[in-house]
Parts: C-alpha cells; structure tokens; sequence
C-alpha cells in the first residue's frame, strides 16, 4: 500500500472532479447515527484546503447534523456536467463545521451566486428578479457548511476495486 | 410497506445510486451502487463491500439515487435510510424510511414551490437559531451589485 499524500498535494485529475462536477453526495449523521445522504452543490477552495457547501435556511436538517456530529463524507461520483473521461469517484471524509451568522452569510453568498447562476438557469431566473428575489428570500437565506477533509481516496477511473489515490490531512 | 418498494423503484429507474454505512473510525463511507433486484421493501444492490467494510454484522445506511442534467434541470431524487446485510449475492438493503423529490419541468412552477416550501420550514429554523431574515436586497445594494 502507498503511503498517503498529503491533502496539499492533490493531483489535478481529482481536483477536475471537485471543480467540474455539478453535484456530490454528502453524507451527515442523524440524532440516532444513521447516514443520511443528499446531493448538494459546493466549491473545494484550494487556498483553505476546505470544501464550502451552502444550505437554505429552509433545509437546515443537515446543518443541524453536523453541529451535533461533524464527522461527514461527501462523494463526488455523478459527473453530469462535466467532461471528464474516464470519470473519477472520488471520496473526502473529514469534519464538517456550520456558519450560520445569517447576515455574514449573505454577503458571502452574494458573491457566489453569479457564478451559481451561470450553471443552472432556474436558479438565475430567481436571482436576476428582484420579485422572485423576494418570494425566494427565505431559499436565498444560506447556512453554509465548511468540510475540513481528514482522509480523500480517489480512483480515477471510477473504479473502487482497484488501490485508490490516498491523501491524508 | 409497499410505499417503501416503490420508492425503491422509482430509485432504481433513476441510474445513479449511492451506498453510504458508518465505518470503524465513525465517519460514513459512501461508494457507487448499483441496483438490482427489489422485494419487498428491500433491494439487492452490487457495491464495493472492500470499502465499505462489509462484514457478518447487519448496520444502519443510507441509499441516495438522484439524476440531473448538466443545466440543473430536470432533479429528481429518493433518499432512503434502512439497514445493510451480506448476502451470498451481494449486499441487501432493507428500506425502513424514505423520502422522493421531483423537480416540476417549469422553471415558474418549481421557483414557486421552493419559495412555499422553504419559507414554511425557514421560519421555524430562524426562531431556533434566534435570527432574523437578512435583508438580501440591502446587502446586494452595498456590495455593489443589485442582481443581474
């Protein structure tokens, strides 16, 4: 078995995942323990090495999940959008940490948006009219969810049979 | 209960599932899986036992089926939880709860159910968190944008 790299160091076929695909699954835990699994938009940020996933208010289970249990994973496996070929699975375990300073949270959404909106047009109808602005505020109102990764495995693939790619924090 | 073979169903028509169980260290595990036969109220599915460390021992897990297009249209997903045994033919998903999403196809339509749904359940959130609802359009105004 290789040893580990190091989560600075990743190699751009599993960036190209984080960056290229439009969804991953991400995995917190219930009250009880279980898994519970939902696919969610996000941004890996290469400067703070931590994976940044937003939430509206009005879906705020999985928020409540990790301030209870931060332990989560996240699954980039569905690559739908993006042109990578052979498509890699590729999958971060780490500890999940909620903002929830609602009014710090909109200005920083504010500045994320436009690039949202460029990917899914239902989504611009919504935040290039004021009107639907306002019908959607309480949508538009974001908790975010910051993932420090702990362990990533990686196979590039997409083939889990086979030794992954590994990195450790 | 015949709801949760449906929702097994319908997940199965949707291509992309996802197998997710708690490993040794405590952090869930998720990988690729690929749906098989369904009876009951349990599906027999084909993923990586090595990584998800699959024993003898029955365990609690998620099943997560979804699909999009490259536009984010066209969402739709069931989202089940249940418990996951061996089996000589592979791993056995035993549904217990579950939930299913479809995205209506109009945009207006889908636009105004996520306002009515999320300020239904975001009113709730707030008073738990104590908050209130920022005011987006002052913040659009100072950081200089004000929509597209």
């Amino acid at each position: 078995m290789p040893t580990p790299e190091s989560i600075d160091n990743l190699p751009s076929w599993v960036t190209a995942a984080f960056d290229g695909y439009r969804t991953a699954e991400v995995t917190t835990l219930t009250p009880r323990g279980s898994p519970s699994t939902f696919p969610l938009s996000g941004r890996w940020d290469p400067r703070t090495g931590t994976f940044l996933f937003t939430t509206s208010v009005g879906f705020a289970r999985k928020a409540r999940n990790v301030r209870r249990n931060p332990r989560m994973a996240i699954l980039w496996s569905y690559p739908v959008g993006s042109d990578l070929r052979p498509a890699p699975v590729v999958l971060v375990q780490g500890d999940g940490k909620v903002h929830d300073d609602l009014a710090a949270n909109a200005a920083a959404f504010a500045g994320m948006a436009d690039a949202w909106a460029d990917l899914q047009p239902s989504f611009r109808m919504i935040w290039s009219s004021a009107r639907w602005r306002w019908w959607c505020r309480y949508y538009l109102t974001r908790i975010f969810i910051e993932c420090t990764p702990r362990r990533i495995r990686a196979w590039r693939d997409g083939d889990t049979s086979k030794p992954p790619f590994e990195a450790r924090l | 209960m015949a709801a949760l073979g449906r929702l097994l169903a319908r997940a199965k028509g949707l291509g992309h599932a996802v197998l997710t169980v708690i490993g040794a260290d405590g952090y869930p595990v998720s990988a690729p899986a690929a749906m098989g036969a369904i009876e009951g109220e349990s599906a027999l599915l084909d993923a990586d036992e090595t990584l998800l460390e699959i024993d003898n021992r029955e365990r609690t897990a998620s099943l997560l089926a979804h699909r999009h297009d490259e536009h984010m249209s066209g969402i739709e997903q069931v989202a089940l939880q249940g418990m996951i045994t061996a089996e000589s033919a592979g791993l056995r998903f035993h549904a217990s709860a579950g939930q299913a999403f479809r995205a209506p196809k109009s945009a207006v339509l889908n636009n105004f159910l996520i306002g009515v749904v999320t300020r239904l359940r975001g009113r709730a959130e707030l008073r738990r968190l104590g908050q209130a609802l920022p005011d987006l359009e002052r913040v659009l105004r100072e950081t200089t944008r004000g929509g597209k």
